[in-house]
């Protein structure tokens, strides 16, 4: 294989030589190489195969619109596909190999796809999918190897190891793109004293000024810029750095490759940083990017962008053609042909326009290059590779007018002028519009006051003026947003010696012969296999607008996002609508701009962090003891303490049968508790529960339930009476938000008029219930300056008590059904005092228990809790209608009213007794027992357990005419597991339904 | 008595409680003696006034910076609430008994935060991964607060010092929200022996 490095040149360190590898093959480089330029200078022609009929595809650009070099990067755990060779920094030990292609790239045995080209043209899966037979069960079958040979790269499934972080910052001024005009953007801005970001998604600052020879006129310009920007406290420099969307209020998104350049990122270090940047103003410096022509055989290895070639020539030392012809329609490729035949390629340049600049042609030619004005490039022949091009005469449209010569050259590069880079610009929900002095859509300098626009995103046509335009962007910018000094005078480049694209550009894209047709496939969009053909096809069925055109065809989709496919299509459309492309009009962009890892968006928030949890003030307790967690919503609860390797039935079983027989204590600090406070509380209350609290005494507390305002239940609990203005709310766990927002919401909307306040409490109570017939006893032992007593503290009264020296509340209550305290503690004190219960509850046999046993004893009682409060029931259905209050309004106290509301045909609460040994399961739909089982059934089960008290297993669920039903038997279907239970009906009460234990 | 735990016991140790090295962000506790908030209607200035006069505190204040008096800072979190931070339960009590029942209310508070502190020279970079806000020190000076979330949970910040940031965190979410704080400081140079999980 022959080495493209030229001895000398380049802006690359040939002091230290680095090892790649490419599909197991070495590759030398050096530091400051990509992939790219690497594989370039080792001779690699053939670097990737196209999406579709898997052609032989090459390297075509040197930046971030390249369609082709798309490859596997890494293995293992960090291995990345679909990574831009032409963005992939060079460092020893990198390892690359080829995708969608088997057994490799060079010979793929997928290429005979192309045989297949007449039947996968666009839109063909549109029309293929349907047939043969009835139904779609043969594509189903088929799916498995269509979606094989879909798709491009392939994914690991490993766990990514490396690290990645959101940032967040703030600037004055935005400055995106580090070209000429960005750099004097940043500059006078930053002599301002704005705050200014610089954001580069190169490795080194200066856009196309790195292009030009290593040690050319720019260098001293650039090199000045830089050192004065940096010095600046004010101005923060990021490269490596896309900014890949633009939003709304001044917010961008950029994505930072902070280690993407190592193997792995040091210890400890994010592989990429995710910005979320708030700028008051910004300047897009955002470049242009070459626009392809379109001819046969111009995705062939060896056709390449004429910008990309000359930077491979400067930036990087490598020649990427002996034999070149280039192949242009505007000025700026003559610069590339000088550059090319000064290192000794031999050149030949078309032109398309019949009439090139005089000083230009004639530079090239006094370089050693062939001008042939009116000409251009039929096809690009050879295989794999271009061996040789056909060279013709050709019209205005770029049909050829003669007889068409044979070039012999390894390398085409074309330029069919430039598009500025307005994709940002554009994600700000506006259209550009097409300027045809320059050939190109340009964005509406002024549209939005907070955005400037300079340099070649404006079709600047060289560096000095850009940097002119870079700088007044910049003090604008400023000013913009506050400051106003004198921004000084800039020094100006020289002359950027690649030539004006905008400066009388011929519009010719596409050759063909005689005949009018392309010499064999020509493409618009290389990564999608979009040819001209293609868009022809999408006109003549019908497809003519451009959004059509686009879906239809996937021209610009992914990650080209039109860089580079889409104005070539838009022109083809035009052409065959008659129209001009103005009048045809464009897509909108949309972020990301590049592509963008999963990872870096997810930043910090992954593993452990996913999301936040919540843990009760006594959860370093219930770890050390042993207990099993649960998840409830963000709060980890302890779910059952096991014994000598007991599993959750055994554990929890055990636990609510002890509470029974003895005395047991769980933690309920995850128990939403709001302060109500204000002269007004009683009546808010009033307005929000469904029964009365006007003449709740101080001292007492009462259950209460309140509806949401279309009438279906919100949330149960008991609230506290604990001043003359100041009452303590108990929400359940899972709706504290909701009834606080809810509450907050009414006060702040609908009852302004009421002097209330609420405060979340959650977080300053620990809270624990001891439940059993010996928890008085218990209590009475540890507890200083209160009387439990039954006629003391009757059920439903709480009182001021003192536990170990901390001062706290007894709340007496029951959840269970058994005798019951719930204790409120300051929550800095929540464990000590659970502790301290632990020990002093020892000859009381006290045991903790957990969530589960606490479920199974509210089941066994028959009160209703999440499950049940689902966000579809009624006071009805919950058997509680006697609750409601018909003395006064409360918020649903109408819409419950309303006819379904009402209906007695609604399934309503009810117990349900399984016959069988087997437990239930929640969500089994239920169903009368000689109907056979389909449909939604006549209700469901919510809630379910093995009931120690009565030895059998149960359940709470909702049946039709459920209070008129018990003693039947019906079935319970579990669709899920294919299982079918006989239960019979009985009331909802299982356990104690006077009330003699828990009022005892 | 038993003894008061602080929510972040399992995660700092008394001996592991300093700066260390050269470490970017030290991560500490604070602890919160007395907390408490009085809240109030249209005579909310009235109804606060003789607690603030016993605080020493001059005035409700605005929504970005703390008032202070003798230990004692507050915040005015609401047009019509204010929650105030002493070192001194017994003076927060008499402050909070001082207020008119009729006109305005008061809440003891004092277990329902925990202060998470983060010092040290790379403290603004911490916590501009964490949250949204501009903390660079024009935007953001001493003696300002914010109440913004971390991460999902509602937290008040605090700036102390140009290099000290207090951090008012739920007490049932501060252990998450010190992890959260501890894992992104790691790459900015939070000592390890300061992380004792």
């Amino acid at each position: 294989m022959t080495s493209h490095r030229l001895p000398s040149g380049g802006r690359i360190d040939r002091s230290r030589q680095l090892t790649l590898y490419f599909d197991g093959r070495k590759i030398p480089a050096h530091p400051g190489d990509t992939l790219a330029s690497a594989m370039l200078a080792a001779g690699e022609s053939v670097v990737a195969r196209s999406f579709k009929y898997h052609r032989p595809r090459g390297i075509y650009s040197a930046g971030v619109e390249e369609p082709n070099a798309l490859v596997h990067l890494r293995s293992g755990e960090r291995h990345e596909p679909n990574t831009r060779a032409t963005m992939i920094e060079a460092f020893d030990g990198l390892t690359a190999t080829g995708q969608n292609a088997w057994p490799n790239v060079r010979f793929d045995l997928s290429a005979a796809n192309r045989l297949l080209a007449p039947f996968i043209h666009a839109g063909f899966y549109y029309k293929t999918f349907i047939g043969p037979f009835r139904g779609t069960g043969f594509w189903m079958f088929c799916e498995r190897f269509i979606r094989k040979a879909a798709g491009m790269g392939t994914p690991t499934k490993e766990f990514d190891p490396d690290r990645y972080e959101k940032v967040n910052a703030h600037c004055d001024v935005l400055v995106i793109g580090a070209g000429p005009a960005g750099l004097a953007a940043a500059l006078s801005a930053g002599r301002n004293g704005a705050r200014v970001m610089l954001i580069e998604q190169d490795r080194e600052l200066g856009g196309g000024l790195l292009s030009n020879s290593a040690g050319g006129a720019s260098d001293p310009w650039r090199a000045a810029m830089i050192a004065e920007l940096e010095a600046m406290a004010n101005v923060r420099i990021l490269i490596r750095a896309t900014v890949f969307g633009a939003y709304d209020c001044g917010v961008f998104g950029i994505v930072e490759r902070l280690w993407d350049h190592v193997s792995q990122p040091p210890e400890l270090q994010p592989r990429q940083r995710y910005w979320q940047v708030r700028a008051k103003q910004t300047v897009m410096a955002t470049g242009a990017i070459e626009r392809p022509l379109v001819f046969g055989g111009n995705d062939k290895p060896g056709v390449m962008l004429a910008g990309a070639a000359r930077t491979y020539l400067n930036r990087y030392g490598v020649l990427p053609g002996r034999r070149a012809v280039v192949a242009t329609n505007n000025d700026s490729a003559y610069r590339v042909a000088i550059d090319l035949a000064e290192a000794g390629s031999e050149v030949t340049l078309t032109d398309t326009r019949p009439t090139p600049p005089a000083d230009l042609a004639g530079e090239a030619k006094a370089a050693g290059a062939t001008v042939l004005a009116g000409h251009g490039v039929l096809s690009a022949d050879g295989r794999p590779k271009v061996k040789t091009a056909r060279i013709a005469p050709v019209d205005a449209n770029g049909c050829a007018t003669g007889p068409a010569r044979r070039v012999v050259c390894e390398l085409i590069a074309v330029s069919a002028g430039w598009s500025p880079a307005l994709h940002l610009w554009s994600q700000r929900q506006r259209k550009p519009v097409f300027e045809p002095s320059a050939n190109c859509f340009l964005p509406i300098a002024d549209a939005r006051p907070e955005l400037h626009i300079a340099g070649a995103a404006l079709a600047c046509p060289e560096a000095k003026a850009a940097a002119r335009q870079g700088h007044a962007a910049g003090a604008d910018a400023a000013k913009a947003a506050g400051f106003d000094k004198e921004a000084g005078t800039m020094p100006e480049p020289a002359s950027d010696p690649s030539a004006a694209w905008t400066e009388s550009p011929g519009t010719t894209w596409m050759f063909t012969d005689q005949s009018g047709k392309t010499k064999g496939p020509a493409f618009v969009d290389f990564q999608h296999d979009v040819g001209v053909s293609d868009i022809d096809q999408a006109h003549r069925e019908g497809y003519t607008s451009v959004e059509h055109l686009k879906r239809y065809t996937t021209t610009g989709m992914a990650t080209d996002q039109g860089k580079l496919g889409n104005v070539n299509a838009l022109a083809r459309m035009a052409e065959l609508r008659g129209q001009t492309i103005p009048e045809v009009g464009t897509t909108s962009f949309r972020p990301p701009f590049t592509p963008v890892a999963i990872g870096a968006l997810v930043g910090h928030t992954a593993g452990r962090h996913y999301q936040p949890t919540r843990l009760s003030p006594i959860h370093d307790w219930h770890v050390e003891g042993g207990a099993k967690l649960t998840q409830a919503g963000l709060w980890m609860r302890a779910w059952y303490y096991p014994q000598s390797g007991e599993d959750l039935r055994s554990a929890y079983i055990r636990e609510a049968a002890h509470v029974r027989s003895a005395v047991g204590m769980v933690d309920v600090s995850t128990l939403g508790k709001i302060a109500v406070q204000g002269p007004d509380a009683a009546e808010f209350l009033n307005r929000i529960y469904v029964n009365g609290w006007k003449t709740l005494a101080i001292g007492r507390l009462r259950y209460g339930v309140m509806l949401r305002e279309d009438g279906i239940v919100l949330d149960d609990g008991a609230t506290a009476r604990l001043g003359a203005n100041d009452y303590f709310m108990s929400t359940t766990t899972a709706n504290a938000a909701k009834v606080l927002a809810f509450a907050e919401q009414l006060l702040q909307t609908s009852w302004r008029d009421l002097k209330v306040h609420v405060t979340s409490e959650t977080d300053n109570w620990a809270a624990i219930a001891v439940a059993g017939p010996q928890a008085r006893a218990l209590l009475t032992k540890v507890v200083d300056g209160c009387d439990l007593s039954a006629a003391a503290l009757p059920n439903n009264h709480w009182t001021h008590a003192m536990i170990a020296g901390v001062p706290l509340r007894i709340h007496r209550m029951s959840f269970s059904g058994e005798l019951a305290y719930e204790v409120y503690i300051p929550s800095g004190y929540g464990h000590g005092i659970w502790q301290y219960l632990i020990e002093a509850g020892t000859e009381f046999d006290l045991a903790p228990y957990g969530t589960e046993a606490m479920g199974t004893l509210r089941i066994e009682k028959g009160h209703v809790a999440a499950p049940e409060l689902d966000g579809r029931t009624t006071l009805g259905d919950l058997g509680l209608g006697g609750m409601a209050s018909t003395k006064k309004p409360y918020i649903g106290s109408v819409t419950m009213q309303r006819e379904g509301m009402v209906d007695p045909a609604r399934p309503c609460l009810v117990g349900l007794v399984s016959e069988g040994s087997e437990g239930l399961k929640s969500g089994s739909i239920l169903y009368a027992l000689e109907v056979e089982a389909k449909g939604h059934g006549e209700g469901w089960i919510s809630s379910t357990t093995y009931s120690p008290a009565l030895g059998k297993n149960i359940a709470l669920g909702f049946l039709t005419n459920g209070r008129a039903r018990h003693g039947e038997a019906i079935q319970a279907v579990n669709f899920l597991q294919d299982h079918t239970d006989h239960v019979t009906v009985v009331s909802p009460h299982f356990y104690d339904p006077e009330g003699e234990r828990q009022n005892g | 008595m038993v003894d008061f735990r602080s929510a972040l016991a399992s995660r700092l140790k008394p001996e592991a409680i300093s700066a260390q090295g050269n470490a970017g962000v030290t991560i500490n506790e604070t602890l919160v003696v007395a907390m408490g908030q009085i809240t109030g209607w249209a005579d909310f200035e009235t109804a606060a006034a003789p607690a603030l006069s016993l605080l020493g505190v001059d005035g409700l204040g605005n929504y970005k910076t703390v008032q202070t008096g003798e230990d004692c800072v507050t915040y005015r979190t609401a047009p019509d609430r204010i929650l105030i931070r002493h070192s001194e339960p017994e003076v927060l009590t008499k402050a909070l008994a001082a207020v008119d029942r009729s006109i305005g209310t008061a809440l003891e508070l004092s277990h329902s935060r925990c202060c998470i502190s983060l010092c040290g020279p790379s403290v603004e970079d911490l916590l501009s991964r964490v949250a949204t806000l501009d903390f660079q020190i024009d935007a953001f000076p001493v003696g300002n607060f914010a109440q913004t979330d971390i991460h999902h949970v509602a937290v008040l910040i605090h700036r102390i010092a140009s290099d000290h940031f207090d951090l008012l965190v739920p007490y049932t979410w501060a252990v998450s929200t010190f992890d959260f704080l501890s894992d992104n400081a790691l790459c900015g140079g939070l000592h390890p022996g300061e992380k004792t999980q």
